[in-house]
């Protein structure tokens, strides 16, 4: 490594867990005490299969004069790096780095139903500007005076495990000394109802569940603050985690929306990265898994844990069966384990499946033990990152 | 980081149609593809023009983002003469601001009418593109896709620079793609940055941009591997930066402060104290075009004024997330036959207040060691890729 990696800080906003200290409370829990408060109600796109993560309409992140200048994208991103910042000093080079599955979807969709239902001519400036993926990370940028690099990455659920590793590349390049990285979703109408046409949601979220039947998408947005061993002592970070490696690869099997049978491409990502950081599996303690509750993603990334650990698996955690899938909860996970909270095993987890061979399980991190975090992405991109808690 | 990044392929689809061959004689000619929009019919928009390509009755793929990605990529490893064993562990790193959105705008239209299934929303993904790429070569390596407006080919192309310098990976395919579609075309016009007689690029008669619309593809190379297979190299790509404004969501830095913060890493990058010429991104609205000149004023001082300008959306519209990408394209072309495109064919009134010099008239013929691309977006998102011989 040609420079050291640190994650110095973060914050998160979730429907329910409006900071860190809220959402760690919740992963320790295993999930939601009144979940059906945190359930949309719209009766368009929600049923008895299928349910939605969805900030209350009466939640008000941002004063309303700054909040009805942005999208609700940008709303959570701009919530979440200001509440980063009370935390920690953000010098005015720093990068932003930022993963989105579906970008700002509502404020697109604004756009082409003006289009389609009254004219082309009758479109906002503002609902278009707002439409573009970038809008959150530039908002960001501008809140905070921020000219370094500023980005924004879209691979769907592995969005944001790439965006933390595109920010991390800035730093082991030396082109930077700080990148805040991570995600921000908002699930609209639209997404609800596509990934209901895709069979992809359920009512019950349980990874690695043998009666596992798809996943609860949720919004909200996670950040993080990288830095390099020069700008800790610099600004005087106390880090939480080190960063030890990582790396991405594809399956070509994949559809549009489904995922593929090409486990081994996983297995060669994990590879990669223990070889990056290196550590070999015995040194692996912990594993932040993909895991939705999805039943081929989950099938997939078994798989590949049971072919890459090799009868020597450590212990999985799947907390996207607390706090759903999207919005960067995985990296709000990391964050909570690298604090030194407990990530509890999904309250929907009833019974192993024989063909995945394991179960989540309950687990902290020690200080100086390793976590190896994965993304899974439905469209063919997997990312593994190696971290070590400070 | 060890040795340098080669380009070793490029391919292209353009409003001359697919290939990089047909692009470059148009430009060269002065021919531009900006016309009256024929298969993009944008019925009831304030404007009609823009720079479409040619209807292929043999697209395979669901969208044209993806069809036009794979025939861009297609060409650019003929070119490079890559074989498909090699590209198992490549990397895609693609650049994309609308993704399918034409296609999910029609079916919108018929799921307002619910007559349709919602499979077609999930082209409108932003990494669809990138994902067929993968899919349809076989490549097993990274596979990014980076989605800054209008920076985002140029992006791609930086990070997969990067990504080689790392060790990452031998050979990338970068560039990046977009098609016209209703919500940009109509975006655009409401924030009326849209000339209805085609654009006017560092004129003083600049009054918006044309939307174009293609691919352009670079295949990047290791320079231990183009040493070992004893490759054509066509250009080194020798700096890739990009910065923030951190001022608007829209409007560029007055003062072009971020353009030229990532013009003057790019050159410290380079090793380079000047630069032999610039391909612009110059959109012809009157906030870019001036912002971006005093960027490049404000890095390369007086000298800037000697530096030979093209303006490549003239003739080819502004591809937004394919831009970067298309107008790297061009660039290596300036380096590999010698030969500068002109902006405008007869004189024109150029903006008093933009020293510049833009190519006019016949193409300029000299050595070119080393091109400038430059592009700007959303949200204040800025590049600067440094293409030397």
């Amino acid at each position: 490594m040609k420079e050291e990696i640190f994650i110095v800080k973060g914050e998160s906003v979730h429907p329910g867990a409006f900071s860190l200290d809220d959402m760690r409370i919740l992963l320790e829990s295993g999930g939601y005490d009144e979940e059906e408060k945190y359930f949309s109600k719209t009766p368009v796109f929600l049923n008895k299969k299928a349910k939605a993560f969805i900030f209350d309409s009466s939640s008000e992140l941002l004063p309303k004069r700054e909040a009805r200048r942005m999208g609700r994208l940008s709303q959570f991103a701009i919530y979440v790096a200001s509440s980063l910042s009370k935390k920690v000093e953000i010098p005015s080079n720093t990068s932003v780095v930022l993963g989105t599955s579906f970008g700002p979807v509502d404020f697109a969709e604004k756009v082409v139903n003006t289009i389609v239902t009254r004219s082309p001519l009758d479109v906002s400036p503002f609902h278009f500007s707002e439409s573009v993926a970038n809008t959150s990370a530039a908002r960001i940028s501008m809140k905070m005076k921020l000219y370094g690099n500023q980005t924004a990455v879209t691979q769907s659920t592995a969005s944001y495990l790439a965006a933390f590793i595109e920010g991390a590349r800035e730093i082991f390049r030396g082109d930077n000394n700080v990148v805040i990285v991570g995600g921000t979703e908002e699930i609209t109408d639209t997404v609800v109802n596509s990934l209901i046409y895709f069979r992809a949601l359920s009512s019950h979220s349980a990874p690695f569940c043998r009666y596992r039947k798809g996943f609860i998408p949720s919004e909200g947005s996670t950040f993080l603050l990288l830095a390099n061993g020069e700008a800790i002592r610099r600004f005087n970070y106390f880090p939480i985690g080190k960063v030890l490696g990582w790396a991405r690869a594809f399956d070509p099997t994949s559809k549009e929306w489904a995922w593929g049978e090409n486990y081994r491409s996983f297995v060669n990502c994990m590879k990669r990265a223990c070889q990056m950081a290196g550590v070999t599996t015995k040194d692996i303690d912990l594993i932040l898994s993909a895991a939705s509750g999805s039943i081929k993603g989950d099938l997939l990334e078994a798989k590949a844990l049971n072919t890459f650990f090799n009868g020597r698996l450590p212990t999985v955690i799947a907390p996207k069966g607390i706090i759903g899938e999207y919005g960067a909860t995985d990296l709000a996970a990391l964050l909570v384990l690298l604090e030194g909270g407990k990530i509890a095993k999904p309250k929907k987890f009833v019974e192993e499946d024989p063909e995945i061979g394991f179960s989540p399980n309950e687990a902290y991190l020690e200080n100086n033990k390793i976590v190896m975090v994965n993304a899974c992405s439905p469209v063919g991109s997997f990312v593994t990152l190696i971290v070590r808690r400070c | 980081m060890k040795g340098r990044v080669a380009v070793t392929g490029i391919g292209a689809v353009s409003c001359f149609g697919k290939g990089v061959k047909p692009l470059w004689e148009a430009v060269l000619e002065g021919k531009s593809g900006i016309k009256k929009l024929k298969r993009f019919f944008p019925k009831g928009h304030r404007t009609d023009t823009g720079a479409e390509v040619p209807l292929d009755k043999n697209r395979c793929f669901l969208t044209l983002a993806s069809f036009w990605s794979v025939v861009s990529a297609e060409e650019a490893f003929h070119c490079a003469q890559v074989e498909s064993k090699d590209l198992l562990k490549a990397g895609v790193f693609w650049g994309c601001s609308s993704g399918g959105m034409r296609e999910v705008e029609q079916v919108y239209k018929k799921v307002l009418k619910s007559k349709t299934s919602l499979k077609p929303f999930s082209y409108q993904m932003y990494n669809s593109a990138a994902d067929s790429l993968a899919r349809h070569f076989s490549i097993e390596g990274p596979v990014v896709t980076y989605s800054t407006a209008c920076t985002s080919s140029a992006q791609a192309i930086i990070e997969a620079r990067n990504a080689i310098l790392e060790g990452e990976i031998e050979i990338a395919i970068a560039g990046g793609v977009d098609s016209l579609c209703e919500l940009t075309y109509a975006g655009f016009n409401s924030l009326r940055a849209v000339d209805p007689d085609g654009c006017k690029p560092f004129t003083g008669l600049r009054n918006g941009m044309s939307l174009g619309e293609g691919a352009g593809a670079l295949v990047l190379e290791s320079e231990e591997r183009v040493e070992i297979f004893n490759k054509k190299v066509l250009a080194w790509v020798t700096a890739g930066v990009s910065t923030s404004d951190g001022y608007h969501v829209t409007a560029p830095h007055p003062q072009g402060e971020g353009i030229r913060n990532a013009i003057s890493k790019a050159l410290e990058m380079s090793g380079r104290e000047t630069i032999d010429h610039i391909n612009l991104h110059a959109t012809g609205t009157k906030l870019n075009d001036i912002s971006e000149w005093r960027g490049i004023y404000g890095s390369l001082g007086d000298s800037a004024k000697e530096i030979p300008l093209f303006a490549p959306k003239v003739y080819i519209g502004h591809l937004l997330g394919g831009a970067g990408g298309i107008e790297s394209v061009l660039a290596v072309k300036t380096i590999t036959d010698s030969i500068i495109p002109p902006t405008y064919i007869d004189s024109v009134p150029l903006d008093p207040e933009i020293e510049g010099k833009l190519v006019i008239g016949e193409p300029l013929v000299e050595e070119v060691e080393s091109v400038l691309v430059i592009n700007l977006a959303f949200g204040g998102s800025n590049t600067a890729i440094v293409f030397e011989r």
